[in-house]
């Protein structure tokens, strides 16, 4: 289950080496992080996609992408954790699927979602933005950061 | 008495399980709502001058974004840096699938040994008391292993370092120990010994077991450790927050730094969505709690032994979805799941059911289940609820006995009046000659020695062996540290001395014998000797589901100079004692010795619960072998019962060392 998001999150930074790098070990370390049912080399691995995405980002690549390639590596944490999560209160077994597919569509959904909002606001918005709307928006979301502090 | 200590704590573990304090957790709210507003009204104004640039001029100063930039980034920084330090919270149901109620003889021995101490005040104090006890074992070994030295050698030769030919050995209790070179110290780094103490006391147990335990098959020199006590903090009846999605934010914060800053859209673009995710975790709400539970237990009657199909039904009341519940069956401690697993994870729409199935086993006895641990999450995660559901349908399960009703038990000479058929040296009216004497008048007729009046030695009256019944008072010892097993998998000597009493009742009963019984137990229980249908009626009930027989071992600590004069006040003089122990400290074999001592007729059976696996296993083993043998010196007939092993057998290869 954590494969999907894990491809899509290197399939979106795939266009800078150094991204890609980072993505794969990132990657890497999720996996592992999930089989052995520790929380820590899974953190460093999402971690290392999330550096990936800062990466590709600060290159300058495709904004769409950039924002997919977070969504990817937010949904790594997201089925993981819940994986790891599921494996130490019940164990693993086949009637576990249930439970992490119910988790994983929830969150799918709103993560797409969320995606799209902000994509399509994205493209309606005009190039020629006017300097204050931006540190507006800017401010906005550095205050709504700490005020959800399910995140902080 | 240390072995009776360990165990209660360990049961004191067990039972932690059910002290768990049921409150409700506060939980702080997700969102701040003084600084939400603001942050939402920047963004809506934002969104204004996005859909009317003409609202404002453009002389707003870029200084103002890149303010923001690196104010994000060290907030950013900051909220990552605070993300490395904490961790997912959640909770850790119980490990109901084995949960033993024994310990195997010895593993306190292991602690003292190898740890862990929590100063080295504790360190000192332990390795003084391994010290002393492996120095008595060593005596009592060397004392019952050669005819020659007398205790005044022994102690020479302990001081000396002259009782074994390993030097190592020696020097522990010599009283000047030779110099260890530094390269034998490196030696044992290298070898990843954990130090030079703990070796020789493996030295000397290795030694001691070469000596007084010959058939010993296990080298545990290469074994593992045996696993350290953890303890965990419960955390049963609360609602809380998991904290899964701590730390987004600091991401999202740098992702608006860098963006702003290098003005890179694509990072911007990260941001918005990660924190609409986010916000929608806040926004979750708490989990249900309505959860129904029945479980129906299939047979409650079971065989020894057998398996028992357990079948849990699960209902949503709440009117609500449950996305995320996840139960854990309150399994009986004592009991092992067999089949399956009594853990279920599902999704419940509102009214729907489901079910799971799992099957467990025991040796004997009564075994309730607890109500079923159950834990509900929100679809994000973000907060997690544990309580204990209520459970419904079949809450117990009681083993059937099933005693060997052709079983005989070898019983001592210590005879009542009453007829039955242990052969007296008394003489009288029986099947077996005992001797002749001068005729009585009144003497019956078909006792008279014909052949000698035939020989015109006048008349004399054969006499026979009085076979007459015997009245057995079984002693059961249940205290707290006669719960061991050699292993957490094996039955405990409890279980097995329960079983043993029950067949050994029966056979006594099926010889006319006077039979009654006792529990050497805080718990108390006594049965008067008795015969009969009704009797046995009575004692089948005690066994299967008197507390003092129970799995579980008692909290309360026994004192047996309260409670054996009280049992010495109920047992008839003629009684003699069968007792069940497995002699794993000094207690059990001191009871036995006084009872013996103080006249009555000692037969012990001890079920043989130790293991060699550790070092401390092993010295377990030689001070329980010492046990006895100071029981068999003390004139009681012993049955050493290996674990595995028939009792009828076991009885046979005591006999034939018993002289009478």
């Amino acid at each position: 289950m954590t494969l999907v998001p894990v491809v899509v999150c290197l399939v979106s930074v795939a266009g800078n080496g150094a991204g890609l790098l980072f993505a794969i070990a990132g990657a890497l370390a999720a996996l592992v992080g999930v089989e052995l049912g520790r929380r820590l080399v899974l953190g460093v691995g999402v971690a290392g996609l999330f550096a990936s995405v800062l990466i590709v980002g600060v290159a300058g690549y495709d904004p769409a992408f950039v924002a997919v390639a977070g969504i990817a590596a937010l949904l790594t944490w997201d089925i993981a954790d819940h994986a790891i999560s599921i494996a130490r209160q019940l164990g693993t077994g086949p009637d576990r699927r249930r439970l992490l597919l119910a988790h994983s569509a929830g969150s799918v959904i709103v993560a797409v979602g969320a995606l799209a909002v902000v994509l399509v606001g994205f493209s309606v918005t005009p190039r020629d933005l006017p300097l204050l709307a931006v540190v507006l928006l800017l401010a906005g979301l550095l205050a709504l950061v700490p005020a959800l502090r399910i995140g902080r | 008495m240390t072995g009776q200590r360990e165990m209660l704590s360990d049961a004191a573990e067990e039972s932690a399980f059910e002290e768990d304090v049921e409150t409700e957790q506060r939980i702080e709210p997700f969102i701040s709502p003084v600084i939400g507003a603001i942050g939402s009204l920047l963004v809506g104004v934002g969104f204004v001058v996005v859909w009317k640039p003409s609202l404002v001029g453009t002389s707003t100063e870029y200084l103002a974004v890149y303010a923001i930039s690196v104010v994000a980034i060290i907030a950013g920084i900051w909220y990552s840096y605070r993300r490395t330090f904490a961790s997912v919270s959640e909770s850790t149901p119980p490990t109901v699938e084995a949960r033993s109620t024994t310990s195997v003889p010895g593993s306190t021995f292991d602690r003292l040994l190898r740890g862990p101490f929590p100063s080295q005040g504790d360190r000192i104090k332990a390795r003084r008391r391994v010290s002393k006890r492996l120095r008595q074992a060593t005596i009592d070994v060397l004392d019952s292993t050669s005819t020659d030295r007398d205790a005044s050698s022994i102690e020479a030769a302990l001081s000396a370092g002259t009782w074994t030919d390993d030097p190592m050995a020696g020097d522990f209790f010599a009283e000047e120990a030779t110099e260890r070179t530094l390269r034998d110290r490196i030696e044992n780094v290298r070898l990843g010994r954990p130090n030079l103490f703990v070796l020789s006391v493996e030295r000397v147990v290795g030694e001691l077991a070469d000596r007084y335990l010959p058939d010993r098959a296990t080298d545990w020199y290469n074994s593992p450790e045996t696993s350290a006590n953890t303890r965990r903090r419960s955390t049963f009846g609360t609602v809380r927050s998991t904290g899964r999605w701590r730390g987004l934010g600091a991401i999202a914060l740098l992702a608006i730094g860098l963006g702003a800053g290098l003005g890179k859209p694509g990072l911007l673009l990260v941001a918005g969505p990660l924190l609409l995710v986010v916000g929608y975790a806040a926004m979750d709400v708490e989990p249900p709690q309505s959860i129904t539970i029945e479980r129906t237990v299939e047979p409650t009657d079971p065989d020894p032994g057998e398996r028992v199909q357990v079948r849990v039904d699960v209902h949503n009341d709440s009117g609500r979805w449950v996305p995320d519940l996840r139960i854990v069956d309150g399994v009986p401690a004592g009991m092992t799941v067999a089949d399956g697993s009594p853990r279920h994870g599902t999704v419940l729409r509102p009214g729907a059911s489901t079910w799971f199935e799992y099957s467990v086993q025991a040796e004997r006895g009564t075994h309730t289940f607890e109500s079923a641990y159950t834990i509900t999450r929100n679809l994000s995660g973000s907060i997690e609820r544990t309580f204990r559901t209520a459970t419904e349908g079949d809450r117990a399960i009681t083993y059937r006995l099933q005693p060997d009703f052709e079983a005989t038990f070898p019983l001592r000479q210590q005879a009542s009046s009453h007829v039955g058929r242990v052969l007296t040296d008394v003489g009288g009216s029986g099947l077996e000659f005992h001797s002749v004497r001068e005729y009585r008048s009144g003497d019956p007729l078909s006792r008279i020695d014909w052949n000698r009046a035939a020989q015109g030695q006048g008349l004399a009256t054969l006499q026979f062996r009085e076979e007459r019944s015997a009245t057995v008072v079984l002693l059961l010892d249940t205290r707290a540290a006669a719960y061991v097993a050699p292993d957490e998998e094996a039955p405990s000597a409890v279980d097995r001395t329960v079983q043993a009493a029950a067949d050994v009742f029966r056979a006594l009963l099926n010889s006319d014998d006077r039979v009654g019984m006792a529990a050497l137990s805080p718990r108390g229980c006594w049965l008067p000797p008795g015969a009969g249908h009704v009797h046995w009626a009575r004692a089948e009930a005690l066994f299967a589901k008197d507390p003092a027989f129970s799995t579980q071992p008692p909290t309360q600590a026994f004192h047996p100079h309260v409670r054996l004069p009280k049992l010495r006040k109920r047992l008839p003089s003629d009684a003699q004692i069968v007792m069940f122990s497995p002699l794993c400290d000094d207690e059990s074999s001191s009871i036995a010795r006084q009872l013996q001592a103080h006249g009555y007729p000692m037969t012990v059976i001890s079920p043989d619960p130790t293991s060699d696996g550790t070092v401390g296993q092993t010295v377990g083993r030689i001070e329980r072998k010492l046990r006895l043998s100071t029981l068999r010196k003390a004139d009681a007939r012993v049955v050493d019962w290996q674990p595995a092993e028939r009792l009828a057998l076991a009885f046979d290869r005591a006999q034939r060392r018993w002289s009478r």
